[in-house]
Parts: C-alpha cells; structure tokens; sequence
C-alpha cells in the first residue's frame, strides 16, 4: 500500500483509502499551503520516473516556469476566499515524457466550520483532444486570413441567400462595412440592375445555388453609384457529405458605367 | 479530521462518481453522479447499469458489462449520450476500472464521468468553421494559389487545378516559382512580379506561363500577402489566377 499523508490515513477508513487509490482517474488531495499529501495510483503513474513521490510534493513543481506563479496564486486565493474553484487547464510535466495538458477539476476540503483546509483535485490529460482543437482553430484562421487576403472582392451567401462572409476587398468595392452587409439578403443589399450570364440567362441567387455561372451586370454600391461588373458564383458544396451549403461570389469591376 | 463518511468522500468527489458490483447493480453513486440523471429515474443506486442507458442500447450494454466482469481485461474510456436531469442531451466520457475483493477477484466496476459537452462543442464548432472555410475556398469559380511566407505551395484549389492541368497533389510543397514559371510578363515597363514582391504587397500582372501540356497561357495574376489576424504576421501569400487566353 503507498503510504499516504496522515492527513488522511488518520482521517479515513482504510477501505476509503483503497478506494480512492483504485479510483481510474488520476485523484490528489492538497493542504492548506498546497502540498500534495495524497495522491492515488493512477497519479503516481504519471510521475516521471526518478521524481520521487508526489507526496510532499507541490504541484505547481510539475508545471512550466511560466504558469507557477499563477498557480500558486490562485490555490492561495481560493484558500483564502472559500469560493469554489473553477475548471482548469495545467501543463504538467508526467512519465509519458515532456509536459502533457491536463484538465484539473477540483474541490474544496473544509473543516466543520466550512473553512477550507485543502482541496482535492482529479486530473484528466485533455492533450490530443486540445491539440485537435489548436488544429481546428489554427486552420479556420489560416483559411480566414486567405479569404480576408483575396485581392478579389468575395462575398459569401448561406443557402438561403443571406450574406455570412464579406471579405476586406468587398467591402472596399461596394463601400459596406462587412458588419452592415452580414446578416443581410444579398439581392436586397447590393441590387442588380441588369446582368447577364455568358450563355444569356439572368442571374439569380438561386440560379448561383445549382450551379456555377460567370456573366456581367449592373449593381449599385453603397453611394448608389452603379458599378459594372463581372460576377463569378459558385455554390459551396459541403465537403463531407456533399450538400450545397451557400454561395461564394467573385466581383470585378469592369468599367465605370457612364 | 477531514472525512467522516464514505458516503459524504464521495459525495465531495469533484466529478461524478459511481460504482457497481459484479452483477451490473449499481451500488454507490455520489452527488454529481445522481444528478446527471431526469429526476424520474430516480434513486439510481439499486437500479442495473444498463437502466440508465438508451432503451435500444440496454442488451448490448448488460453483455458488454457481464463479460468485462468474467476476466480482467482492457476497460476503454468510453463516451455516452445522455439526457440528463437539466432536460439536455449531454456526452459523457466515462473512464472505469476494475474494483477487486480481497482475494483478486473481480467484485465490479468504479466509473468516473467528465461532462465534455462544452469541449465537445467547441471542437465542432472550431471542426465546422474549418470545414466551411474550406469549402469556400474550394468552391470559388477562380484559380486560387496559398503559398507560405517561404514559397512553398500550400493550397491549391480545384479551379486551379483545371486551370493549369496540375493536381492539387502534385503542386503542394513545390516552390510556386518551379511549379509555375512565369515565362514573361506582358508590360516590359513594370518590374517582373516574383515572390518576394508579393509577400510585401499586393501586386497585378500580366504573365505569360505554361501549363502542363506546354500549351503557352496569358494569364492575369493577383496576389495578395497573407496577414495573419491574431498576431499580423505576413504567413504567406494568396494569388487568383485567371486567363486571358492563348498566347500568341
């Protein structure tokens, strides 16, 4: 049996203690001045091996320089406040090799008076379902920062006909903030006072919907002045499970209408 | 002192806690754990494992639990749909392990609940705005080209691939200059777009280039540097390429 704190040994039924220590979660229990005075098997496992036990022990010890400051703070105002702590997120250095991100949920220990004396965590690694989520987020903002880059004004239609994306460029050409076209039905915001798909058929949203078309047409900007221009649309097909999700739309200026 | 009672250790658990015994009869569940159930359920200690399941997954959870209880085996973190007491839908990631009697023999199972509901959500969300962007992208009926802020092709999408007869494939992790060379540019007074340029600003060009059959094309070229919108970094650079028609 690993030799727990007396803390709690002195405090707990035996069986208590085993079953703590059997639980499949990593579990710690931590005193008032933060030192770990028990720490259940599947947390021992994480310990890298050669760094004694985690008893003792404080846990921001484990953790990168940058964050223990934090931590430790923070446990002391928790200590301080009574309140009850949050969800978190700690790098902590384990035997799988290298810091791992786990995900700490913890509660309070209090005395008969409700003062806190410690506080019992249970820790879950959280690294590769945040990892990815870091790639999920990476690639939306490197595909936001292309769109927001295109030198061509793009606007983004939902199937409805709804404007959802409005890149700089376009706004730039029809002189809306993206923020008054967003939201806004496409055919109502910036309307089109002629156009003409090259193989003669007037264009409508819903025309854009089933199928690519490239033509030219009149619409107004912002100032009602009117543009000339040549439109590009094409429907988004959703790449999983091929569904038409909206409309992407290219515009060019053609000449100034006279 | 700190604890008294089984019961209320349990009860104190930061996350749910529930444990049955080799039958599937749940025997102890703390406060976090009761309350992930409707309130019709119930008082959930006494009642079998597979009660709280889904109707149409009740026989195969009972087989499942009963012949994990017949040899020690591999017990995986396993994900729950489940309605839960505040009438939501709510998954749960279920993480187990084996309770023994005093002579090692399998007496039941403990099992710790993380609600990742919240997590699950934003990974979606995070997984869907990702998916629409791409599509975006993929769909525009124009020839768009990514490169990275070194050169390297990083995107092509399939108007582009129609356009010059390259697929996507053959075209990411090439130099944009060695997968599409310029052969000249159609206004000998303006100075020769290159990459370097474009990583600076937004330039327009009229090129002359190949395609894959050899075939010479006029193409328009538009780039524009990437900027990253966290931080402003140049990341790379995003050209449309569009032609003009076959050049003489």
């Amino acid at each position: 049996m690993y030799p727990v704190s007396a803390l709690i040994s002195e405090a707990l039924d035996p069986a208590i203690v085993a079953l703590l220590d059997e639980l499949p979660m990593a579990y710690v229990e931590l005193n008032s001045e933060g030192m770990i005075v028990f720490a259940n098997r599947a947390a021992r496992a994480l310990q890298p091996p050669g760094n004694g036990d985690l008893v003792g022990k404080y846990p921001w010890q484990q953790m990168p320089a940058d964050e223990q400051e934090n931590s430790c703070a923070e446990y002391f105002l928790a200590m301080e406040t009574g309140e009850d702590p949050p969800v978190i997120h700690r790098s902590l250095y384990t035997s799988a090799g290298g810091f791992r991100t786990h995900e700490v949920r913890r509660s309070l220990i209090r005395d008969e008076q409700g003062k806190p004396t410690g506080m019992r965590a249970v820790t879950l690694d959280v690294t590769e379902a945040q990892m990815a989520h870091e790639e999920a987020s990476n690639a939306r903002l490197w595909l936001e920062s292309i769109l927001n880059s295109l030198a061509e004004a793009v606007i983004v239609t939902d199937a409805l006909g709804f404007i959802r994306n409005v890149n700089p460029a376009a706004e730039k050409f029809f002189g809306w903030p993206a923020s008054e076209l967003s939201g806004q039905l496409i055919e109502k915001r910036i309307p089109m006072l002629a156009f003409r798909t090259r193989s003669g058929k007037t264009l409508s949203f819903h025309m854009a919907l089933n199928g690519p078309c490239i033509g030219d047409g009149t619409v107004l900007d912002r100032a009602r002045d009117l543009l000339k221009v040549e439109i590009s649309a094409s429907p988004i097909i959703d790449k999983e499970n091929g569904s038409t999700l909206g409309v992407v739309s290219v515009w060019r200026k053609i000449e100034p209408v006279p | 002192m700190i604890f008294q009672d089984p019961q209320e250790t349990l009860d104190n658990l930061p996350v749910a806690y529930l444990e049955a015994n080799v039958h599937g009869v749940i025997v102890r569940a703390n406060r976090l754990r009761r309350a992930l159930h409707p309130l019709e359920v119930g008082e959930i200690v006494g009642k079998f494992l597979w009660d709280l399941v889904p109707a149409g997954d009740r026989e195969s959870s009972r087989v499942e639990y009963l012949e994990s209880m017949q040899a020690v085996g591999p017990m995986p973190v396993i994900r729950r749909s489940i309605y839960s007491g505040d009438g939501r839908f709510h998954i749960l990631e279920i993480h187990r392990s084996y309770i023994f009697d005093e002579n090692g023999t399998i007496a039941g199972m403990h099992s710790m609940t993380i609600d990742i509901t919240e997590t699950e959500r934003a990974h979606q969300e995070a997984h869907r705005a990702q998916q629409w962007l791409e599509s975006i992208v993929d769909s525009i009926l124009e020839a768009v080209i990514v490169t990275d802020a070194l050169g390297f092709v990083r995107s092509v999408n399939p108007a582009a691939e129609q356009l010059f007869g390259y697929t996507a494939a053959e075209l990411t992790g090439k130099p944009i200059e060695k997968g599409l060379p310029i052969l000249c540019f159609a206004d000998a007074n303006v100075a020769p777009l290159n990459f370097s340029m474009a990583l600076d600003k937004s330039t327009k060009a009229v090129a002359t280039m190949l395609n894959r059959e050899r075939q010479p094309m006029k193409i328009e070229i538009s780039t524009s540097p990437i900027i990253d919108k966290e931080h402003g970094y140049t990341v790379g650079v995003v050209s449309v390429w569009r032609e003009l028609g076959a050049a003489a």
